[in-house]
Order: structure tokens, then C-alpha cells, then sequence
């Protein structure tokens, strides 16, 4: 058990690319602590650093109280599980588990008995005879984490462990390592691209972007409070809604104006957020997550927007309404590095919408609501929940 | 050697709406001439293998007045030919046993040792990170080019005297004079130093392949290099080692020039090879038992090539399929 401490570590490749830089962080001892970002973000880079597979170029990496800059991998106390689980074909699952301890020099009573006990914990007892190309995804999967777990490391590293399996078996897998890790109580660093990994699994979530950190915080403190545009665009799914917006703050009725559209805005959200104020009259990136994009909800005095009902996905539990508005949609380098992620085609969708001024944004309504596609809508906004960027530097208005 | 297949030739079917049923139909005709053409060439390389077979189990008269195939109409057979084969020799004359000893005494080892070196030279140009790697890797790769006929008089002097460098009154001794000239080892030893640029190739290709996730879950396993090497790149290497050790084999002992280069004048330790030509050459007359030498020649071959051919494709494709 240890923590590990990263303090202004820095990547450069030998081709001048910085792949992570002045990356300070503290993970506690035991605690599950995920890196997000979008393709390219240094996550991995940064793993790689912890697990000493990538040369340090500046900063200092500590493992408990070691500072392990120089050290190899061998000696760092850590285990790895890695995106396509790297098993060794020719060995058998207990070989596959055991190799470590093999090579320590461990007794081969002991071996066995650990081996054992790694495969009780993942349900792998009547496959330890077999060979990695025998099993299934989900199984592969499991005997990467039991050659984790039968180290007994100090540090647990993951890189996108789950990303080859298919849908449901990571929802299954997911819970698993998360009720593993909970139970062993190993300092664990999760990579993944995927946000309900990092949002479910993570007691902290780090947001990456060009190999800076962006924010690290407790998944609902992130998701709630983004500290700027690009964590509010990467985190959540469906993404936040980012428009254009101009706030006014005429006599003692603050409202912000979308378009041609206004929303009054309560006092508590200029009193939540007292920087607001230094903004009045000027332009500024407005953020709505679908789920405080509503039915309408005339009788109770809500702010509402108009818009027409392009795409209509219902889910069962929940129905989302991709909304055509006349709206200007935020680009930013931030929604851009965002769109990007998804492929090019949203990047230029991302332009046409800004050409056009008319910014699609998703509302989530209740699965019982008679919206259908070409229907024009008026939508109930949750004003106390929207979110408020500076343009320019992309931060975050609280204070 | 297999022939190489022609890319199978693709009917598009025409214009969709009334013919696809007949474009269907000309596509499995077309895609079934490769293997037509195939057959003709199996079958047009097999016949004169299958003629010598026949020819070494008939009689000299029956070879020396009739072709084989009449055997199809008038089967008379004998092992008349294999026992004259086998016949005990002279002292400069030895039976074909001591050739086939001979020539497992030269092909077993520049099968082996080349395949020993060349794999961890292989897995350092693959895996190993040190100046001038590619540059090296590159001048091993250009020794394929150094044609084996130029060498063969340089080596013989190299082998009989050794190689000296004279500067004014004084001369250095390069290469000690191991006299081995009419040895096996002269043979082996050169065959194991032209081996060796295509086995470090072809085993390099192939490790090189090797998922590195694989050595990167072994570093942190915490196996160093040899370990690495030893537990893993080699099991995983088999089809390469073995695809490689059949090739090298096979030419060994087909080999005629290298034998008779440097052992064509020690009959006792001569190989197959160079004693099936004494057969026809010193008794011409009896050339109807060279189809029963021959046979004997080509079994060990043979026995090789069926145990390890499931290695041989796969080997050769190695990398360039992810398996």
C-alpha cells in the first residue's frame, strides 16, 4: 500500500512532443483515482510514467515515500493491466498468473497457493489449464487483473482495461474491478476514454487535455461544477450544451440572452456566483445539461425556450430531443478538442451550426412526452443549473 | 516451393437488376481457374518424380530398353538398384551409408548453430535498444547480397593457410591455418556463415512482430532481458525457428558446390550429394541406379520438411498477418 505522488512531472519525446507537462498530483494510499481525457490527452503517457515503462523527462514521481525516477519497473511495487490484457500465449492461465512470482524465485508451494487465491477471487479456478487463446474477452480480461492482484502490489495500474469488451460485459466487469479494488484497498490509476468508467469507478477523476491537467476532483464535484469548457463539454454524456449567450443585469431582473431568446435568471444565481457581475452586458459561453432542458412547465413560472424537435431517441427510461434552436453554438478550442474526439464530421458540424447560428442542443423529457420530430417545442430550463464560461479564457464564472 | 497464385481474377456482376444470378455463376468460373492452373503445375512438376520412382524399382534392362510408364502396363519390379546402392565400397570408394552420414555430420550442425546465433542476434536488433542498431541490422541484411561463388577460393585459402597481413618485416596472423581442408567442419562453417544474414532477417521480421505489450507486461513482471528472451520470444519464435530451419536444411544438403569446393577431395568425407555424382560420373554406365540414389538422398529431406511443414507456412507469413 503507499500513495503515489507526482509532483511537475514532465514527457518530452525525443521529436520535441510534450506528451504530459507539470503534471502535479497526490493519490492517496488506497484510493481509486481515474485519468479521462480525449485521444492523445498524456493519460496514458502519464501511467506509463507511474509504471516506468516511459522515461521521466523532468519532475519528480514518488511511490510511497521512494522516489522511483530511475527505478525499473520490477522494483516499483506497481502491476499493470493493459488495454489488450498482453497475456503470454504460450503459458497456461495459472503460468500466465504465477510468472511473476516464478521469477521472484518464490517457492512453488507458495505460487500455487497465491495462484489459487487469485483465481478464487475471480472465478477463474477451472480455467487455470487453459491457454489465453481458449478463453473468452470477458476471461482474458479477468486473468490480466489476477496477474495483477497475485503480486500483492503496492500500486495497481490500469490502461483502458475494459475498452475490447463488449457493452454489456463492461457494465459487468466494471462493477467488478471497482468491488475488487474497494475490497484490496490498493492505490489504484485507472486511464480510460470512456466517462462512465472514470464518473462510476473513480473516488477522483483527473481531466487531461494536451497533456495539462484540467481538473482533478470527485466525480459529482466535476460534473457539477466544471472548472472550465473543456470538462464541461468532456464530462457527461450527453455532453452539456454550450451557446452563446449575453448576460444583462438591468435594475434587479438579471437575464441572459440566447439568440433572440431570454431567460430570466434567479438572484441565487448571482449570488452563488459573484464574478458574474464584472461580466454584465458582455458575451459569454452559456452551458445546459439535457437533463435541466425539460417539458414544458408553464403553470410554475419556468423560463422556457423555443425550438424544433430534429431527432427524437427514445430510451425507455428517458427520451432525448436533439433541438434545432436560433442559437449560436460555443466554438472554442475547447468544444472544438472536444468534437474532435468524436471524429471530423462533428467538427464540421460543429462549423455549419456556427455559420448557421443555430446551435443543436439535447433535452432530455419525459418518455411520456408527445414531442414528435419536425414539432416545434418550448422547453422548460433549470436556470439555477446553467453553467457560465469566460470566451476568452474558457474559466469557469464562480468567483 | 509452392507456385505463387495469380490474384484471383473478380467478375463484377453486370449491371445489377436482370443478371446477378449470371454474374454469380461466371464469378465461381472464374475464381476457379487458379486452382485449375494449380493442378497443371502440381501435376507437371510431380511427373518426373514420379517416373524416377518408378525407374529405381525396375531392373537395368527394363530402364535401359523402355521408358518407366510402360511399367503402368507391364509391372515388373525390383530392389535390385537399392542394393547395388547400398553395396559395401572401397576405401576410395565408401558406400552410400558413410555419404549419408557425411551429410548429416554437415547439415546438423549449420542448421543448428546459425539458428542459435541468429536468434539473439535477432531479438537484440528487435528489442534492444543500442547505438548504431539499425545501421548494423542493415549491414547484416546487405551480407545476402555477397554472392557464395565468389567467396569459395578466399575461404579455401582461408581454411588451408589461414590469413596472414605482412607490413614491411613483420606479419600479423589474421586468421590462424586450422587446416580444414577436406573436413565436414570446412563445409558446416560455411554454410553456417552464409546462413546466417536470411536466418537473422527472417527471425528479426518475426520477432519484431511480437505484440510489445507482451515485453512491457514482462518488464513489470519483472523479467530482464534474457529472461524475456528465453520464456517467451523463443516459444513464441517457433514457427520462425522452424520455417527457417527447414530452409536452411534443405539447401545444406542439396548442396553440391561448397561440398565439392572444400571436401571434393576426401572421398570418406564427402555427402550425398557429391557421391551421387561420382555414381554417374565414374560409372556412367550404370546410371539406372542413380533413381534409387536419389530416393535415397531426397528421404531424409522428405522426413524434415512432412515434420515441420504446419511450421513452414506459417512461419513465412509471419507478421504480415496478425495472427
Amino acid at each position: 500500500m503507499a500513495s503515489v505522488t507526482l509532483d511537475q512531472v514532465t514527457k518530452v519525446y525525443p521529436n520535441g512532443h510534450v506528451g504530459v507537462r507539470d503534471l502535479d498530483m497526490e493519490i492517496a494510499d488506497g484510493e481509486f483515482l481515474v485519468l479521462v481525457g480525449p485521444s492523445g490527452c498524456g493519460k496514458s503517457t502519464a501511467l506509463r510514467m507511474v509504471a516506468g515503462l516511459e522515461e521521466i523527462t523532468d519532475g519528480v514521481m514518488r511511490i510511497g515515500d521512494t522516489v522511483v525516477n530511475d527505478l525499473p519497473p520490477k522494483d516499483r511495487d506497481i502491476a499493470m493491466v493493459f488495454q489488450n490484457y498482453a497475456l503470454y500465449p504460450h503459458m497456461t492461465v495459472a503460468q500466465n498468473i504465477g510468472f511473476a512470482l516464478k521469477l521472484a524465485g518464490r517457492p512453488k508451494a507458495e505460487i500455487t497457493e497465491r495462484v489459487n487465491d487469485a483465481a478464487r477471487t475471480l472465478e477463474l479456478e477451472q480455467w487455470l489449464d487453459r491457454k489465453p487463446g481458449q478463453l473468452s474477452g470477458g476471461q482474458r480480461q479477468r486473468v490480466a487483473m489476477g496477474r495483477a492482484i497475485v503480486r500483492n502490489p503496492a500500486v495497481f495500474l490500469m490502461d483502458e482495461p475494459l475498452s475490447n469488451l463488449d457493452a454489456k460485459l463492461r457494465v459487468q466487469m466494471r462493477a467488478e474491478i471497482a468491488r475488487l479494488q474497494r475490497e484490496l484497498a490498493v492505490t489504484t490509476i485507472y486511464v480510460t476514454h470512456d466517462q462512465i468508467e472514470a464518473m462510476t469507478m473513480g473516488d477522483r477523476v483527473a481531466v487531461l487535455r494536451d497533456g495539462m491537467l484540467q481538473q482533478v476532483d470527485e466525480p459529482e464535484r466535476l460534473y457539477a461544477h466544471p472548472r472550465n469548457l473543456f470538462v464541461a463539454a468532456f464530462i457527461g454524456s450527453p455532453s452539456m450544451n454550450l451557446v452563446e449567450g449575453r448576460l444583462e443585469l438591468d435594475g434587479d431582473a438579471p437575464s441572459v440572452l440566447l439568440g433572440d431568446q431570454r431567460l430570466g435568471l434567479p438572484a441565487s444565481v448571482l449570488a452563488e456566483r459573484p464574478a458574474l457581475k464584472d461580466h454584465a452586458g458582455q458575451d459569454l459561453v452559456v452551458g445546459m445539461r439535457p437533463e435541466h432542458l425539460t417539458d414544458p412547465d408553464p403553470g410554475n413560472g419556468a423560463e422556457h425556450l423555443t425550438a424544433r424537435v430534429e431527432l427524437r431517441e427514445a430510451l425507455g427510461s428517458e427520451l432525448l430531443l436533439h433541438l434545432r434552436t436560433n442559437i449560436s453554438p460555443a466554438v472554442t478550442e475547447a468544444t472544438k478538442v472536444v468534437a474532435a474526439d468524436v471524429d471530423e464530421e462533428a467538427v464540421a458540424e460543429l462549423h455549419r451550426q456556427a455559420s448557421a447560428g443555430e446551435a443543436m442542443i439535447v433535452a432530455r423529457f419525459d418518455p411520456r412526452s408527445n414531442a414528435r420530430v419536425g414539432d416545434t417545442v418550448e422547453v422548460a430550463v433549470d436556470t439555477e443549473r446553467l453553467h457560465f464560461f469566460d470566451p476568452e479564457s474558457g474559466d469557469a464564472i464562480w468567483s | 516451393m509452392t507456385a505463387s497464385t495469380a490474384p484471383v481474377p473478380v467478375a463484377r456482376p453486370v449491371k445489377a437488376t436482370t443478371s446477378v444470378g449470371l454474374g454469380t455463376r461466371l464469378h465461381a468460373r472464374l475464381s476457379a481457374i487458379p486452382t485449375v492452373v494449380l493442378w497443371a503445375l502440381v501435376l507437371l512438376w510431380t511427373l518426373p518424380t514420379l517416373g524416377m520412382l518408378v525407374s529405381s524399382f525396375r531392373s537395368e534392362e527394363a530402364v535401359k530398353s523402355t521408358g518407366w510408364w510402360t511399367a503402368v502396363t507391364n509391372p515388373e519390379f525390383t530392389l535390385d538398384s537399392y542394393r547395388s546402392v547400398f553395396a559395401s565400397g572401397t576405401a576410395s570408394d565408401p558406400n552410400l551409408w558413410q555419404s549419408f552420414l557425411n551429410s548429416l555430420a554437415i547439415a546438423v550442425p549449420a542448421t543448428i548453430i546459425p539458428i542459435a546465433i541468429a536468434a539473439f542476434a535477432a531479438y537484440a536488433f528487435a528489442w534492444m535498444d543500442f547505438k548504431g542498431r539499425s545501421w548494423l541490422f542493415i549491414g547484416v541484411v546487405a551480407l545476402l547480397a555477397v554472392p557464395l561463388q565468389m567467396s569459395l577460393i578466399p575461404l579455401l585459402q582461408l581454411y588451408t593457410g589461414g590469413a596472414h597481413l605482412s607490413l614491411g618485416d613483420t606479419s600479423f596472423v589474421l586468421f590462424p591455418n586450422l587446416d580444414l581442408a577436406g573436413t565436414p567442419a570446412a563445409v558446416w562453417l560455411t554454410h553456417i556463415g552464409f546462413g546466417l544474414p536470411l536466418a537473422i532477417f527472417l527471425l528479426h521480421n518475426y520477432m519484431a512482430s511480437l505484440p510489445k505489450d507482451i515485453f512491457e507486461a514482462a518488464r513489470i513482471d519483472g523479467a530482464d532481458h534474457f529472461t524475456i528472451f528465453w520464456r517467451l520470444v523463443l516459444p513464441l519464435s517457433v514457427p520462425a525457428l522452424a520455417a527457417f530451419a527447414i530452409f536452411q536444411f534443405l539447401w545444406v544438403w542439396n548442396d553440391y558446390l561448397v561440398a565439392l569446393t572444400f571436401v571434393g577431395g576426401a572421398p570418406d568425407n564427402a555427402p550425398m550429394t557429391i557421391r551421387l555424382a561420382t555414381l554417374s560420373g565414374g560409372r556412367g554406365q550404370d546410371w539406372h541406379i542413380l533413381t534409387a540414389a536419389a530416393f535415397v538422398s531426397t528421404a531424409l529431406p522428405l522426413i524434415v520438411f512432412f515434420s515441420l511443414q504446419r511450421f513452414f507456412v506459417r512461419g513465412l507469413l509471419a507478421g504480415s498477418v496478425k495472427g
